[in-house]
């Protein structure tokens, strides 16, 4: 898996949104605020940064450079 | 005097009338998740989006029986018109370019090909048939269709399809192994050949949930807007099922679907859930049918770790049934009532502990409450909730559940 890596949830679901919008996925389709609108979603990391699946995406050279292979996710504080 | 374990129990037992819906034998359900109609109409129940080109459409329960579903996302794809490889593979001299045929010419030798633009994607299974006339080998004339990612390249990204070395009309069965958007024809040896009547006879695909209707009236649907984590429910070219009956396939790795807030706030306890559901494989693990969307409002049905891993519900506390969970289908019937709360598997009781007093503003079905662990592995067919102790009508609500899956 490869991960990009953002400081704000904001800027991961805007790099989450533009290859959702390239796919062609229905809810930029079809504008109606319903259907399918991402490929991956950002997960928050322990450090509060918020890590984005990039494994199949479409990425430039400046994203390729900067992808990492692995994340350490937020702790669930409450473990049920 | 003989005294029933219903009327111990304080409950009136309901005889179901032929044809009674869930919601008509419990009505005023807060939210009802299920493939089949739970109303006696026939209302939406999913929105599925298919994999060949990501477009989406809403069915009804009659819309799975009836197969449109499973058409929809099986729907063949437009074939382009035929064009020559490009790059290493460019030696064939092509004629007669349609979107049904072409003819090939290789005498110049060298490795060529030609074919068709049409997309598909990793997993489908397309039947092509076509018509082969004008063979004539100079030197073991040998093509063979396979699906490609580019006119460039004949590396094969399907499996399947063969070779062929005379006239004649052949039938192919092409599995994709990944995605592609080229069908062609490819050979390194020297000759000509015509392809006519190309056709894709069937083209067998996987569908996936973006929504699943609530049924009660209450509009909390639950949805999954991330491709990655959509439930399955149409696998290589089928309806996924469990026991003959519609279902959804969650991978156990980052599939659910979830709702941030019912529309009518927090559900307090008591609350009565009825679930069926299946596990693929029985572990000693956290997995999640169901929680809370955020915490600690959290009512949840789970496979949890105590013992060797049992099934347990929670309403602020673990009550686990004491015995060893399976793999089998099961109907969860979860009255979450603190001290009053029940977890019964099949119509039995299994537990009657305490499971604390919370309730719920939102639910995730698949996985954790915080949608990054405790993921479902297996399949999830019906969630009907009630911010009410339904005891009542519970004999007679698993009696229409069993009677439609024949679960126990």
């Amino acid at each position: 898996m490869l991960y990009l890596i953002y400081a704000s949830k904001e800027a991961a679901i805007e790099r989450a949104d533009e290859e959702g919008k390239e796919i062609g996925f229905d809810y930029w389709i079809e504008d109606n605020g319903q259907g399918t609108r991402w490929l991956t979603y950002p997960d928050e990391t322990i450090d509060h940064m918020w890590a984005l699946d990039v494994t199949d995406y479409d990425l430039d050279e400046s994203e390729e450079s900067s992808t990492v292979n692995h994340y350490t996710p937020l702790p669930d504080p409450e473990d049920d | 005097m003989h005294i029933s374990l219903d009327s111990a129990l304080g409950r009136q037992r309901r005889l179901n009338s032929v044809g009674e819906s869930v919601l008509q034998i419990a009505p005023n359900a807060a939210a009802a998740y299920s493939l089949r109609s739970l109303t006696g109409g026939d209302p939406k129940v999913v929105r599925v989006r298919r994999v060949i080109d990501n477009a989406e459409s809403d069915f009804t329960a009659a819309g799975i029986s009836s197969g449109a579903l499973v058409n929809f996302v099986n729907n063949i794809q437009t074939v382009g018109t035929a064009v020559n490889g490009t790059g290493s593979f460019d030696n064939y001299t092509v004629s007669n370019l349609s979107n049904t045929g072409f003819s090939a010419d290789n005498s110049a030798g060298g490795t060529g090909s030609a074919g068709f633009p049409y997309v598909f994607k990793d997993e489908d299974v397309l039947v092509i048939k076509y018509t082969v006339t004008n063979f004539s080998s100079t030197s073991s004339l040998s093509p063979k269709i396979r699906g490609t990612s580019s006119t460039s390249s004949a590396t094969e990204v399907t499996s399947g399809g063969t070779i062929f070395t005379a006239n004649g009309t052949y039938t192919d069965t092409l599995t994709a192994t990944a995605d592609g958007t080229h069908l062609m024809f490819a050979d390194g040896n020297t000759g000509s050949y015509t392809i006519s009547d190309f056709e894709i006879v069937s083209h067998s695909s996987n569908g996936f949930v973006e929504t699943w209707y609530d049924q009660s009236g209450n509009s909390n649907d639950v949805t999954q807007a991330t491709a990655g984590s959509q439930p399955k429910i149409v696998n290589a070219g089928f309806l996924v099922k469990v026991g003959s009956r519609a279902s959804f396939k969650f991978d156990g790795s980052s599939d659910f679907l979830a709702r941030a807030t019912y529309t009518q706030g927090e559900l307090s306890q008591p609350n009565t859930f009825f679930s069926v559901a299946e596990l693929d494989a029985y572990i000693d693990g956290n997995q999640k049918t169901y929680d809370g969307y955020q915490t600690p409002q959290r009512n949840m049905l789970q496979l949890n770790t105590a013992g060797n891993g049992q099934f347990a519900h929670f309403g602020g506390i673990v009550a686990a049934t004491g015995e060893d969970a399976d793999a089998d289908r099961h109907l969860f019937t979860s009255l979450l009532n603190g001290a009053s709360s029940d977890l019964r598997i099949d119509g039995t009781s299994k537990t009657t502990a305490d499971t604390s007093a919370r309730g719920m503003i939102g639910i995730v079905i698949g996985a954790n409450h915080n949608r990054l662990t405790d993921f479902w592995d297996g399949d999830i067919q019906e969630i009907i909730i009630y911010n009410s102790n339904q005891s009542s009508t519970t004999p007679a609500v698993e009696t229409n559940i069993n009677s439609h899956y024949s679960i126990f």
